[in-house]
This record gives structure tokens, sequence and C-alpha cells, in this order.
């Protein structure tokens, strides 16, 4: 009879304890779902990841400080003592009026060097040396409220003839290691902005550590624009994760209703993944019909309007934020020739209310 | 074994079964919590479960998440003021949050910020983008929901 009683309390207990525990993982009930909610680079990073409260802690003091750091480092509005980062190196080119040589932590070092190699993938598509010209058209923007709003074109040409007095330096950054100290040296006339690449690059290094302390299950949302995932995933039964593809044309129509829920016009699905959008439905104003918005050409100087927005698959947030800006620019022959020589997974939307997708994969589902 | 400890075993395994049953598919669902970030900071947590929630004294201003009343008719159940990092002549400016428990969703109904953008994304209820509003560092965050189509938009 005893032998029973234990046996019967064992049931309970384990049955009690494994239903109290819905959302463990692997059957390991130190592991849970911790919450990732970080305030940074003028943008949120939310997200979630499965570990232990003993692994957590550290995992994301860690996490917290490595966007604290890149934050300093790449910030372009404001400086910070003892910082040597892009606001310095700007002010110190433009203050003393010539190519100034600078030494930097490795951090940015091999941030820059990323862009450089994007520059050279890109063909010129990207461009981190162009803040002058970014400058222009952002300030033009951020003067008006709302999305949408429209301006004279008076502005537009003003703001047109502005940027072409402003030169595209070549070859403005160049970077280079002696004894075992990184230097960056910047030409002047150029300016750096590393908007469209600091953030995806971040991120991607926080998912990096996520998965260096074992931590497999996550998500990871960089300001709206990226998304990184895991595997695993326990809210789905094979696991995968799910990517909603914003329907930017909707939200256009509907820029007048307040909580309007955009659309998507497809869902991608998968495990390991980022994704990685460029648009300009976001932040845009209308002058004569035309969408002038803050992702700005290098080849042109200005807004350029071939989508709505671009998205694209990889295994690299970092390399993907600079790389579907870059793309964003493309003229439409261009960037087929341009997906198709490295097989790019790449969505675009277009202005007729439909999208074209290149080298799609069977992890892509329409949504009408 | 004996006719009664066949009816203890079985009256046992009954009761962990209905247990089993009833957390695992009526305990609480997974997208139920909410919680209002301002900075790196939960001010605000919303359980939809049980039409409760727990504020967090904001540092510094620990008179916030500071009770308030939600606009009449709009579906707002409860409001809170907190104070966000936007700041108008010199100083911090309020942003005022409220709750409604039928439709479980949260919005940032009035801040101070000039592209009211986390106010235009009015009533939030954990579908579609984040809402957000940048400049008062506020930031509503839903638990993921397995109900969700889809774990995140870009």
């Amino acid at each position: 009879m005893k032998k029973i009683w234990v046996l019967m309390n064992l049931i309970f207990l384990s049955v009690l304890f494994s239903a109290c525990s819905p959302i463990s993982k692997d059957n390991n009930p130190t592991i849970k779902k911790q919450n990732i909610a970080i305030s940074t680079m003028d943008t949120f990073i939310g997200g979630e990841a499965y570990a232990s409260d003993e692994t957590w802690k550290n995992v994301y003091q860690e996490m917290k400080d490595m966007y604290a750091l890149y934050h300093e480092l790449t910030d372009n509005f404001r400086g910070y003592d003892d910082v040597v980062g892009v606001y310095y190196i700007n002010e110190l080119v433009a203050s003393t009026k010539m190519d100034q040589t600078v030494e930097i932590r490795k951090e940015l070092y091999d941030l820059l060097a990323l862009g450089l190699e994007l520059e050279d993938f890109t063909d010129g598509y990207f461009n981190m040396s162009m803040g002058k010209i970014i400058d222009v058209w952002k300030d033009l923007i951020d003067d008006y409220l709302l999305p949408g709003e429209i301006i004279s074109p008076d502005l537009i040409d003003h703001a047109l003839s502005v940027v072409d007095k402003i030169d595209i330096i070549e070859d403005a950054i160049s970077l280079h290691t002696e004894d075992d100290k990184y230097f960056v040296t910047l030409k002047y006339g150029a300016k750096i902005d590393l908007g469209a690449l600091a953030k995806g690059y971040v991120t991607q290094l926080a998912a990096d550590l996520l998965k260096a302390n074992d931590i497999k299950t996550f998500l990871l949302s960089g300001g709206g624009s990226s998304m990184i995932y895991g595997e695993g995933n326990p809210s789905r039964e094979n696991g995968v994760y799910n990517t909603g593809l914003i329907n930017p044309q909707d939200v256009i129509d509907n820029l007048n209703i307040i909580g309007h829920r955009p659309k998507y016009y497809g869902i991608y699905s998968s495990t390991n993944y980022n994704m990685t959008t460029s648009g300009s439905y976001n932040q845009f104003i209308l002058s004569e019909d035309v969408m002038y918005h803050h992702i700005i050409s290098p080849k042109t100087k200005k807004p350029e309007n071939y989508y709505l927005t671009l998205s694209i698959v990889g295994d690299d947030a970092g390399w993907n934020d600079g790389l579907s800006t870059a793309m964003f620019s493309m003229p439409p022959d261009v960037l087929e020739s341009f997906v198709n020589e490295h097989n790019l997974e790449t969505f675009t939307y277009l202005f007729k209310k439909t999208y074209k997708a290149y080298n799609l994969s069977d992890n892509f589902k329409e949504i009408k | 074994m004996k006719l009664r400890d066949y009816i203890i075993i079985g009256s046992i395994l009954l009761i962990v079964g209905i247990l089993y049953i009833w957390v695992t598919y009526f305990g609480p669902e997974s997208g139920s919590i909410a919680y209002v970030y301002q900075d790196n900071d939960i001010v605000i947590e919303v359980n939809f479960e049980d039409d409760s929630y727990i504020l967090y004294p904001q540092i510094g201003y620990e008179d916030y998440p500071m009770p308030s009343v939600p606009i009449d008719g709009e579906g707002g159940d409860i409001a809170f003021i907190i104070i966000g990092s936007y700041v108008h002549q010199g100083e911090r400016t309020k942003v005022y949050i409220e709750i409604d428990w039928d439709r479980k969703a949260i919005r940032i109904q009035k801040d101070e910020t000039p592209k009211q953008i986390g106010v235009r994304r009015n009533w939030y209820d954990g579908t579609g983008l984040p809402a957000i509003s940048l400049p008062s560092k506020v930031f509503i965050v839903f638990e993921s929901s397995a109900n969700n189509e889809v774990d995140g938009v870009v």
C-alpha cells in the first residue's frame, strides 16, 4: 500500500509541475520566456528569448551594455564624454576643414569595415559618408508633422539646389590598423551617417550573443524594420517564426484613420533567419504627387520611388540593413540583375498595389 | 490491492487529469499580459486575464504612474499619467495611457510630442506594428500569443 502511495504522489507531483510550466522549453523547468525591451539608438528593441533566470541576468545586461556602447559610438547628433565616435569624427573634420585620421575602438572599426564592404558590394548604392546630403532631406521631412503632408515645390527645388552643391566624396572613409590600434580617416567634405547600418548591426550582435550562450529560441525586433529569429518557436507546432510583410499601400490609403491596422501582403515562415525591410511609407512628404522620403540614393542625391518597400531575407541583420537600403535606390533593371547575381530572396512592393518577388522560396505565403 | 485502493488511485488520476486540462487549456493565455515601458523600465503591467494591473513608480517621479480618468465614450476603462522623455519648455512631459478591458487593448491617449505618432496608433492589442512614442520613449509591449498569425512584422 505504501509503495502505491509513493508512486501515486510521484505521478501527481510530476504531472502538476509539468502543467504549471506551460512555457517551459525542452522540458527544462528552469528555462522560461524572458522579455527583451531596450530603449536605445533612438528606437525600441523588443523581443523574447527562452533562458534560465541565471543565464538571462548576465546575457541581458551584456546585451543592454552593447546597445549603449554602439549608441554612443554611432550617434551623429551628439557627442559623449571620452567617446571617439561618429559625432566626434564628423565635428573634428568640419571644424578643422581638413582630412582627419582618428584612433577608434575596434567595435566602430568593424562596423565601418562592414559599411565599406557594402559600398563595394552594391557598387556605391550604399554610402555611409553622405551625411550632409541626408541631413538636407531629413531636415525638410522632419519639419512636417504628419506622413503624407503636401508641401510647396519651391521647398523641394531649394533642397535639390542645396544637395546639388554637396559633392559625394570618393573613398571618403578609409581604415587601417597599426600596432593593434584601429584608425579611420575621413576626408574633408564628407560626413559619416550610420543610420542605415548601425541598428541592424548591433541587433545581429545581440542575436549572436544569445546563440553564443546556447539560447536558441528567440525573436528580436530591431525598431520595426528588422526581425531576427532563432528556432523552436513554442507558439507553433513546427517551431517556425512567421513574419508579416506589411502592405504599405494599405497604410498610405488609410493615413487618416487613427488606429488603422495595416494588412499584410504575405507571410514568411522559417527558422534562424532575418527579415529586413526598407520603405518610404512611414516617413514621407508629398509635392506635386511625388513622395520625398528619408532613403536617399547616392547616385542621384535624392529619394527615389521605384518601390514602396523592399524586404530581403538572410542570416545577417547588419548586412541586410545596409543592403536593403542600397537596393531600395536601385532602378528595377539594376535590382533584378543584382538579386539574381547574388541569389537574394527579395520582395518589392510596387506602386501598382502589387508586389514582385525574386528568388522566391517555399517559405513565403501570399495573403490576398 | 483492495477495491478501496483502486478507488483512491482512480480518484487521484481523475483529479490530476482535470488539473492538467484546466491549467493547459484554461490557464492564463499567453498574450494576456502587456507592459507599458518608459525608457528601459516597466511602469505599468497589465493582466487582461483578470483585469488587474501593477504600477511601478517611476524613478525620480515617484507619484507616477498617477491614476487619471479615461476619455468618456472611447472605450477606456482606466487611465494613468506617466512621465515621458520628451522635454517641452525645460520639463519632461506627461503621457496619458488608457486601458480597455473589453478589447484587451492599451493606447497612448494623449502626449505632447509634435508628430503624435504613438497617439495616432490608438488602441493596440499586440497585433501588427508595436505602439511606440519615440520622443516620449514609451513602448507598449504584449507578450506574444499563439493566437497571433505572425510573430513579427516588417
